[in-house]
């Protein structure tokens, strides 16, 4: 279990607020993703996390150990993966790697061998692994930085940005080993670019703005935050902006766009306008489809980092 | 030729710009220069200079000594900062920190090869100069390892506080240059501390090296016993104890304002 409270971390001499007043609960056997842009601090909460960056202020506990009191036995309780290429020996082989680490872990001998074997394995570099780490593609790459994390078989992970920039076989891959670590009841923190990923993966998710966690809750749900993206409108006959300026006036109208045939009525309640939309777009054509779409994620992202903080 | 002094010109410029390290390169100069005229004056007395009788009289065999211990002090100075820096270029320090190993031991034992190396090179160097030489050597093997262990157990608080200042500064400390200026100057390496004004021979009396090298040249020249280096084991097991506790401590602050900072792996 992860559980923090009120942390926050301000790098004096840069004067960045990175985390700013965090709370959140992870329990045993989820996957918590964290997404947010560039700059947002989930770098910094997932260092703090590990105990390499220390918290201007507020509690974390990992496995149970507070972060400041018990630094250790948070460092025994976590298998990191970081999203930089640069965290291995380049001489080194996979192999000589995991080893080398496995060693300073306290995985050692044969228990240490069929470890690293199973791992490479699973994650499709045995046949690598001979091959110095400089020679691995990306993939390969971000693969061999899980099979470390997964050493020592923590009960936490701390995942930064798992995927990103790799082909998409070897995500699923990885997706796929996150989502075994998931069933054998792991507690799990994914930094994340990626909407999809986030969905796919995790029983919650939490947006992190500038260094703020303004939302956390299920995919889901935050799907149906803004009960509807859109409605979206077909008439027989391609219509131009004009022919259905009436459209702007309807009460919670936020936007209208023209696109490839179609009229799409941006609305915050699609529901309570949508007779009058086809109305006014029927007055001028008769309509071949209307329906009312549900905001991706992506949308919802975008939505609550651009304007609608704590929407 | 524009374009070479172009690359002149911006080599000066930058130089400048360091400018702790530009006037720490001045001194080198002026220390190198007087350094070698100390040298000179002794290699013009030789063998009959006073001050090497205390070490069997051989000008070579106090030479060779003197500067194949130096390596020893270089590696027990660098070891640990560059033991960081190395872990950081590679990315490899935060993981390094999330094992079950204290940070302490995890860079002793990655400066362990350097020191694995420098014992077969200087060892290696040590004997074809002797062999090759036909030097007169009266080895203690025992009494010598043991002062060159405990010097460089005494030179690593050094090496630690060091370490602990990189950590912060991120740019080389001037702490470590320094510590082997003083040192090859004044510690008797190249020619005896005999030589040196009384001024001279106190701060030298502050050095780890000096005593290290007389006791160790005792023991590899004329047979010195423990007995025999009562005295020099002594101060460096008394110098140890200062160090070793004060570069422990700089390095902590050191590492928990790097923590702190969110700079533990920028360099």
């Amino acid at each position: 279990m992860i559980e923090t409270e009120g942390l926050t971390k301000i790098y004096e001499k840069a004067r960045i607020l990175a985390n700013d007043n965090i709370s959140l609960r992870i329990g045993k056997g989820k996957v918590f993703a964290l997404l947010g842009p560039n700059g947002a601090g989930k770098t910094t909460l997932i260092k703090i996390l590990s105990t390499l960056v220390l918290p201007t202020s507020g509690t974390a506990k990992v496995n149970g150990y507070d972060i400041l009191k018990h630094g250790s036995k948070v460092r025994r309780s976590i298998g990191l993966s970081t999203g930089r290429e640069r965290s291995f020996y380049f001489r080194l082989t996979g192999t000589q790697n995991l080893e080398f680490f496995g060693v300073l872990r306290g995985v050692k001998g044969r228990e240490s061998k069929s470890r690293i074997e199973h791992l490479m394995r699973v994650l499709g570099l045995w046949e690598h692994k001979d091959r110095k780490y400089m020679k691995y593609s990306t993939g390969m790459k971000k693969k061999l930085s899980l099979a470390r994390a997964m050493l020592t078989d923590p009960p936490i992970y701390l995942l930064d940005e798992p995927t990103s920039g790799i082909d998409p076989a070897s995500a699923r891959d990885i997706r796929e080993m996150i989502t075994g670590l998931k069933d054998r009841e792991k507690t799990i923190l994914v930094a994340t670019h990626d909407m999809h990923e986030a969905e796919e993966l995790s029983d919650e998710i939490g947006i992190l703005n500038e260094g703020k966690l303004i939302k956390k809750d299920t995919p889901e749900n935050l799907r149906n935050l803004f009960q509807a993206a859109a409605i979206i409108v077909k008439p027989a006959r391609r219509l131009s902006l004009e022919d259905v300026a009436g459209l702007r006036r309807l009460p919670s109208v936020e936007g209208v766009i023209a696109q490839d045939g179609t009229i799409r009525v941006d609305s915050r309640e699609p529901h309570a306008i949508l007779d009058e939309v086809i109305k006014v777009v029927r007055a001028q054509a008769p309509l071949t489809d209307v329906k009312i779409v549900k905001p991706s994620l992506e949308e919802v992202f975008i939505r609550l980092t651009e304007g609608g903080k704590g929407a | 030729m524009l374009k070479a002094w172009q690359f002149i010109k911006r080599g000066f410029i930058t130089m400048l710009s360091y400018r702790t390290a530009f006037f720490l390169g001045i001194a080198g100069i002026v220390i190198g220069a007087v350094r070698f005229a100390y040298m000179a004056g002794f290699l013009e007395e030789g063998n009959t200079f006073p001050g090497i009788a205390q070490y069997g009289g051989d000008l070579m065999a106090f030479l060779i000594t003197g500067t194949l211990y130096m390596s020893f002090v270089g590696v027990s100075l660098t070891s640990f900062q560059g033991a960081i820096r190395s872990e950081q270029q590679m990315g490899t320090l935060e993981f390094l920190l999330l094992s079950d190993t204290p940070l302490f031991l995890t860079l002793l034992y990655s400066g362990l090869w350097n020191f694995i190396w420098t014992l077969f090179s200087t060892g290696t160097i040590f004997i074809v100069v002797v062999a090759g030489f036909h030097i007169h050597l009266n080895v203690n093997l025992w009494p010598a390892l043991f002062i060159l262990t405990l010097s460089m157990i005494c030179i690593s608080g050094v090496g630690l506080i060091s370490a602990g200042v990189i950590m912060v500064t991120k740019v080389g400390d001037p702490i470590t240059w320094i510590f082997s200026a003083l040192s090859g100057f004044l510690s008797g390496v190249l020619f005896p501390i005999e030589m040196l004004p009384g001024w001279l021979q106190k701060v030298s009396a502050a050095l780890p090296p000096t005593y290290a090298l007389s006791a160790l040249r005792k023991a590899l020249i004329i047979n010195a016993g423990f007995a025999d280096l009562q005295r020099e084991i002594t101060v460096l097991a008394l110098m140890s104890l200062v160090t070793i506790p004060l570069g422990v401590l700089v390095f902590r602050q050191g590492f928990n304002k790097a923590r702190r900072d969110g700079t533990l792996v920028e360099y």
